[in-house]
């Protein structure tokens, strides 16, 4: 019995149509992507095997993806770039493998993401919310409803015009998406956000660097 | 275009994935290169109808076709529907998320009568008018196939064509036909004069329908190029019938979620109250070699962990042992759990079920569909207790501990007697299950589910009366009543609403008045009727009040043997004496073998000029 496996870290976007694909439905989806290549992968061992698939951080529907990753195992090691060929050949054409690697960075070590935004609103109230002392959230938790002051978390790195660039924290332990920045916005000035589109362009670490 | 105004309503709607397409499997081709769009159109919601295996044939063979391009249409939910209203977004297919009303076609699989209202309410969507004498203009031809059309009248008005049997081959027939038109020019008019000459095809707007005082029909007359009879279409050499070797995989879960493969059509088993065991005629097998390559060929280009193999009756495969040993090899090598839905483990030898165990099984259930042996005989459902016992001795000694019981209440004959012979059969199994040494150290758990039986068109009780609520409740009374008080060994019973199976019983033996009352009801609220929390008997009550029918003249009536019935005009290659002469023998509780046996003289060979089997010559 062999028990050395060889892990491998794919990144991939996420866009399009694929936007509307549930974190777990993701998942789904790439096991059986999996199972149309012969890459020899990994199977959980246990009663009730299955393949081994952790995405690092799940993307929030809707919500479009550039620096998506996940992690899987394979029983021999195989060329990165052909791992990341075969599997992207097979999946649909709104996922798309850019690049395999050997893991570097532990997913525990995220601590923020960066995403592009572009909302469909009034600019002057928008720069007049981000210019605010406090923005009260109501955002849900597993135990209900809590108030959460956004104003600390929220880092806007770039206005041009159309789109803004902002970096929220994400993790295991705490996540803000910019879904609730933007419903807070709604709550706070009565405007109506008419189409918000929001893409992830980077995923840092503890440490401010890459997540690779 | 349609994208951006999906991309502002879809986070707001559940489930989102089921309304954007993007699919592995899912096909989008280069319209510039296309001459005829299809628009599919399930009438039920993406969850039920991506489960469809007939969608899924007919979907990659019209594709298979380079300048022909089929795309998926599903009803969607009412929080999609009224978003698609506020937002002026038409009814898309989901491979271009195009509008469907600019398809040459737009074609519905009517699989069942509560999916009627989702016609209109989908053609609606869709922006296309929902009666056919509406649509003056060559396309959009809106067409109906699938086994409801064996009585297509109740949603006749809707439609400009449908296609009567197998569609493997008359849809690229017609679709070949409208290219010639698109091509050519022609009108409507010609179009389905032309059309109603390709055998299967039935054109409803060319038959005149007249009525006697009673309201029974009077008489069926074809006009201009319309045949007397349509006559439906089978693929005789089922082995070369087309098979996909892709599915479209979903993202979002569905019914049934994994690949399917079609090992036999037809049944030899000729249960009386069962529509498709006569429509399917004649039974017809792939041979294992096209199974196994079937199988093989959809787990590696869909990655499902699963496969089913499907039919109305698998055990009748003649070489099942040998196909299950062959399977099992493959799929045990490969991780594949082979799911065999309604297989009779009583006839097998002990080194087959040996092989299957490792088969993933969702559970044991039967359908002995009546309690006594008497009004199984009735019915001609060939299941004895001792079969019935055999199997549960084998599947629990191998660690079963539930089985799930299925029964009819209303059949034709029925008495109390035969609901209490349901009781004592689940006694029996208890009584069998606790004497058994090596069962499982859980409890028995035993579900019994009733429906209420339906006479439906093309069996031998299309003649029969559906049972009155009164009796119905008063049985399902009496059985929770003998199963209630038993503590430990408590028999789950559950049963359906008899609202939705006085509406179901209507639509299946309606006329072509009934289109008017589908419509009523549409426009009053009705749709989804398959969703019990969407049903509204009220309303369809409301309809049928409105357009002035009495809804027992369709469900309570007892036709005679010389009535027309509705669909007298379709003929499904099998003799209607052949079905009175079974009423005849249900009523004296006579039995017919199935087919394999002894022929029953349905006379479809007559049609098809040769035998069905082989008789006396082995298998």
């Amino acid at each position: 019995m062999n028990n050395v496996t060889f892990p491998v870290r794919l990144f991939f976007s996420k866009t399009g149509r694929a936007k509307y694909i549930s974190a777990l439905d993701l998942i789904n989806c790439i096991q059986r992507a999996l199972r149309r290549t012969d890459l020899p992968v990994w199977h959980t061992q246990g009663f009730n095997p299955h393949t081994y698939v952790n995405i690092n951080l799940p993307l929030a529907l809707g919500t479009e993806g550039f620096c998506e990753s996940m992690d899987i195992k394979l029983n021999e090691p195989v060329d990165y770039d052909i791992a990341a060929k075969k599997l992207d050949a097979v999946l649909p054409d709104d996922i798309h493998i850019y690049k395999a690697a050997a893991p570097i960075k532990k997913h525990t070590e995220i601590a923020s993401s960066v995403y592009k935004v572009t909302a469909e609103c009034d600019k002057d109230k928008l720069k007049e919310f981000f210019g605010r002392e406090s923005m009260i959230a109501e955002k849900k938790t597993k135990k209900g409803t809590v108030e959460l002051d956004l104003k600390p978390y929220i880092n806007i790195t770039d206005t041009d015009g159309a789109a803004l660039t902002m970096t929220l924290p994400s993790g295991c332990d705490f996540t803000i998406n910019p879904s609730l920045v933007f419903d807070t916005y709604e709550r706070l000035t009565g405007d109506t956000v008419g189409s918000l589109g929001i893409q992830r362009i980077r995923i840092l670490c503890k440490d401010g660097e890459d997540f690779v | 275009m349609l994208k951006d105004k999906l991309d502002r309503i879809l986070l707001s709607v559940q489930k989102p994935a089921r309304y954007i397409g993007g699919e592995v499997g899912s096909v989008v081709k280069d319209k510039s290169k296309v001459d005829i769009r299809y628009a599919f159109c399930f009438p039920d919601t993406y969850d039920i109808g991506m489960s469809h295996l007939g969608m899924k044939i007919l979907y990659a063979l019209k594709n298979s076709v380079p300048n022909y391009w089929c795309e998926r249409v599903f009803m969607p939910l009412p929080d999609m529907e009224q978003k698609m209203r506020e937002n002026d977004i038409p009814l898309y297919g989901l491979e271009s998320l195009e509008p469907i009303k600019d398809f040459e076609f737009i074609g519905f699989t009517l699989q069942y009568e509560l999916c009627y209202t989702n016609i209109p309410a989908m053609l609606d969507l869709a922006g296309v008018p929902v009666f056919s004498k509406d649509r003056r203009s060559l396309f959009p031809i809106v067409m109906g196939g699938g086994p409801c059309v064996c009585n297509a009248e109740p949603v006749a008005d809707f439609f400009d064509l449908f296609v009567l049997g197998e569609g493997e081959e008359v849809n690229l027939e017609l679709m070949a036909l409208a290219e010639r038109y698109k091509k050519n020019g022609g009108t409507k008019e010609d179009f389905l004069n032309e059309a109603a000459r390709i055998e299967g095809i039935y054109v409803p707007s060319l038959y005149d329908i007249s009525y006697n005082v009673d309201g029974t029909v009077k008489a069926i007359t074809p006009k201009g190029s319309a045949p007397a009879k349509v006559r439906k279409r089978i693929i005789d050499d089922f082995d070369k019938a087309f098979s996909p070797d892709y599915f479209v995989v979903p993202f979002t879960e569905i019914v049934h979620d994994r690949s399917v493969v079609e090992v036999l059509r037809g049944c030899i088993r000729g249960c009386r109250f069962c529509q498709a065991g006569f429509i399917y005629r004649p039974f017809r097998e792939k041979s294992k070699k096209t199974i196994i390559d079937q199988v093989k060929a959809l787990a590696d280009s869909t990655g499902y962990d699963e496969v089913s193999l499907s039919s109305l009756s698998t055990s009748d495969y003649s070489d099942i042992e040998g196909l299950l040993c062959d399977l099992t090899e493959y799929t045990d090598a490969k991780g594949i759990n082979l799911s065999l839905p309604s297989l009779r483990i009583d006839k097998f030898s002990e080194e087959v079920v040996n092989r299957i165990k490792s088969v993933r099984a969702s559970g044991l259930t039967f359908a002995p569909e009546a309690g006594s042996q008497r009004l199984r005989d009735v019915i001609n459902k060939n299941i004895t207790e001792e079969n019935v016992m055999k199997s549960c001795r084998i599947a629990f000694e191998s660690g079963y501990s539930s089985v799930k019981l299925y029964f009819m209440m209303g059949l034709p004959t029925e008495t109390s007697e035969d609901i209490a012979a349901i009781k004592t059969l689940a006694d029996k199994i208890t009584e069998l299950y606790y004497s058994i040494p090596e069962r499982s150290k859980r409890g028995i758990s035993i579900s019994v589910s009733l429906s209420t039986f339906i006479p439906k068109p093309f069996t031998p009780f299309e003649f029969e009366p559906l049972a009155d609520e009164e009796t119905v409740n008063e049985r399902q009374k009496y059985l929770l009543e003998l199963t209630g008080a038993k503590g430990r060994k408590k028999i789950d019973v559950s049963w359906s609403h008899y609202d939705t199976t006085l509406i179901e019983a209507a639509l299946a033996r309606g006329d072509r008045r009934l289109s008017a009352v589908i419509y009523e009801a549409w426009k009053s609220g009705c749709k989804l009727d398959s969703w019990g929390e969407y049903f509204k008997p009220e309303l369809w009550a409301k309809a049928f009040e409105k357009c002035g029918l009495d809804i027992s003249f369709y469900t309570h009536r007892t036709r005679s043997y010389d009535e027309v019935m509705p669909w007298s005009h379709m003929d499904m290659l099998f003799s209607r004496d052949f079905l009175i002469k079974e009423n005849k023998k249900a009523h004296q509780g006579i039995t017919t073998p199935n087919c394999r046996e002894k022929c029953a003289g349905c006379a479809i060979n007559k049609t098809l000029g040769r035998p069905c089997f082989h008789y006396g010559e082995g298998k």
